[in-house]
């Protein structure tokens, strides 16, 4: 099945588009057997399939156009037009999230795709949990949300920056003696100072 | 136990011991230069400081990784119980470690007019960190009530006078380790001014290590008893004297002006500390009932993770060598300067 609106209470895909025996030639690697179906699990032990319904089609999509654009781009280079097409550059550029949308959207997958296990069969994710209370639990993540709100917005701001800047011819020259052990930080390779706010 | 009568539990329990020594040893010094930047005002020489550090400082955060992954792995109970105890001095931890991590990388890029800010996340991540893990030790060492395999005390017991003097004690601790690293690692105006900076830092630790003891001992009256016994006393004695000369060690090569001598004696220090806790404490891993055999988990996953401990321990400690012998000798402003 390659699309389809899910819909949870009727346990069904409403307007499915489906390659027939694609998926048990992909799982099962034959054609005819069968892959276990959602609605053989108890409805308590399903995880929210309109989710992970979702966010696998985000992640695969995203990995298809990924190879897709790529391919475009080696065409684009044999014709010789691979720096001229503006179009093609205009598409390379709105990519640029892709990597991080198609991680997240398969970390989604996962992680909702496991529930209502921690450990399948073994551990509910509801007996998993710790004891502590709300305030704890709310504090810590409320804590994480902002720190990482604060440390991802200036890190994009700076990677704003370097692609506005655009690329810069790259100078090369050797570091004499003493240099080679003098220390470098992953990011040293850009050059440009953070943005003056 | 074990498997063929070698006890997995007992080297498990060794691995994670020397893995959190090496933590506290190695980002002891780097969380040290965050604790000593409010000294240090100049611009230049704090560029220094960090930049002793810029190559190895997230190396040396391996070792906690390590400890975390192999008390996952080997002793679940104490994991579980031990990070639901200290679960908000943890998240603190992790939080002023993301802060200094962060600025470690920022603040080279930062416009001089902003850079303060990220001197103040270097500095107040630092000390978050640092503090957060005295009070973490400092609970640990109080007991951890456990009752039927799982936590049975308060999400605050570790807000307690005793764990908090802990944080202070180990924010000197780290202070001290910091300022002998950097005789080590520079030169000029900003190793003399170590220099006066490690005599006091030395002395003051001394004393909270007096002042520690003493009240640890009084709230575990059972401590004294056991380091009485025949046998112990002696292991006690020793290692009090073995601090005691270290301390005159290091304060004698501070007067005579040695570079690496002073740091080296501040690393025996630490690990004389370290041995006289891990003593005190064994063979419980959950202080005061659960010990490493009754937290362990079953024999055949100790030894499937020791396999792989046995590869990936020597392969850390060769880049961790190789890592400090490259960036050898003393780090003079300009230099790193990308």
């Amino acid at each position: 099945m390659l699309f389809g609106i899910p819909d949870m209470q009727a346990e069904k895909t409403k307007y499915a588009l489906e390659i027939p025996y694609l998926g048990s030639l992909i799982l099962t690697h034959s054609l005819d057997k069968q892959i276990p179906a959602l609605k053989s699990f108890p409805k308590e032990d399903r995880p929210n399939s309109t989710v992970i319904f979702w966010s696998f089609r985000v992640m695969a999509g995203l990995g298809m156009l990924m190879i897709l654009v790529g391919l475009l781009g080696l065409a684009l280079r044999w014709g010789g037009k691979l720096y001229q097409h503006r179009g093609f550059q205009r598409l390379v550029l709105l990519m640029g999230p892709s990597g991080l949308i198609a991680l997240l959207a398969g970390w989604i997958t996962t992680e909702v795709g496991r529930q209502p296990w921690v450990v399948y069969g073994l551990l509910r994710t509801h007996d998993a949990a710790s004891h502590h209370s709300v305030a704890q639990m709310s504090t810590s993540l409320a804590l994480f949300v902002v720190i990482y709100f604060t440390v991802f917005s200036v890190g994009i701001g700076y990677m704003m920056k370097l692609v506005k800047k655009g690329p810069q011819p790259h100078h090369e020259h050797p570091p004499a003696g003493d240099e080679l052990q003098a220390p470098r930080r992953p990011i040293s390779a850009a050059t440009a100072p953070m943005k003056e706010h | 136990m074990g498997i063929q009568g070698i006890d997995l539990s007992l080297i498990w329990g060794v691995i994670i011991a020397f893995g959190v020594m090496m933590y506290v040893i190695m980002d002891g010094f780097d969380l040290g230069l965050g604790i000593l930047f409010p000294l240090i005002p100049d611009e230049q020489e704090r560029d220094v400081m960090m930049n002793t550090v810029a190559p190895v400082w997230d190396g040396n955060e391996t070792w906690l990784v390590l400890g975390g992954a192999a008390l996952y792995g080997a002793f679940p109970l104490a994991y579980g119980v031990i990070l639901e105890a200290l679960y908000l001095p943890l998240i603190l931890m992790l939080c002023g470690l993301i802060f200094r991590g962060v600025a470690f990388e920022f603040r080279f890029k930062s416009s001089p007019q902003k850079r303060h800010w990220w001197d103040k996340a270097f500095i107040g991540g630092s000390l978050l960190a640092t503090f957060s893990q005295g009070v973490v030790i400092g609970a640990y060492v109080s007991g951890i009530p456990v009752v039927d395999r799982q936590f049975a005390g308060g999400g605050l017991d570790w807000l307690a006078p005793f764990p908090l003097v802990c944080g202070v004690g180990l924010v000197i601790a780290y202070a001290l380790l910091g300022s002998t690293w950097l005789l080590v690692k520079t030169e000029g105006m900003l190793e003399s001014r170590m220099r006066l900076f490690t005599r006091p830092l030395a002395l003051l630790l001394m004393a909270m290590v007096l002042v520690i003891g003493v009240w640890t001992l009084q709230l575990h009256p059972e401590l004294a008893t056991r380091w009485s016994t025949h046998g112990h006393l002696q292991v006690f004695a020793g290692l009090v004297v073995l601090a005691l000369l270290a301390l005159f060690g290091l304060l004698r090569t501070l007067r005579q002006r040695h570079t690496h001598w002073p740091f080296v004696f501040t690393l025996v220090l630490m690990l004389l500390g370290y041995i006289g806790l891990a003593l005190s404490i064994w063979p419980n891993i959950i202080p005061p009932s659960v010990s490493i055999w009754a937290a362990a988990s079953p024999p055949s996953s100790q030894l499937f993770a020791l396999i792989g401990a046995l590869f990936i321990l020597p392969v850390i400690l060769m880049y961790t060598f190789w890592s400090y012998y490259v960036f050898r000798g003393k780090v003079r402003i300009g230099d790193g300067y990308h």
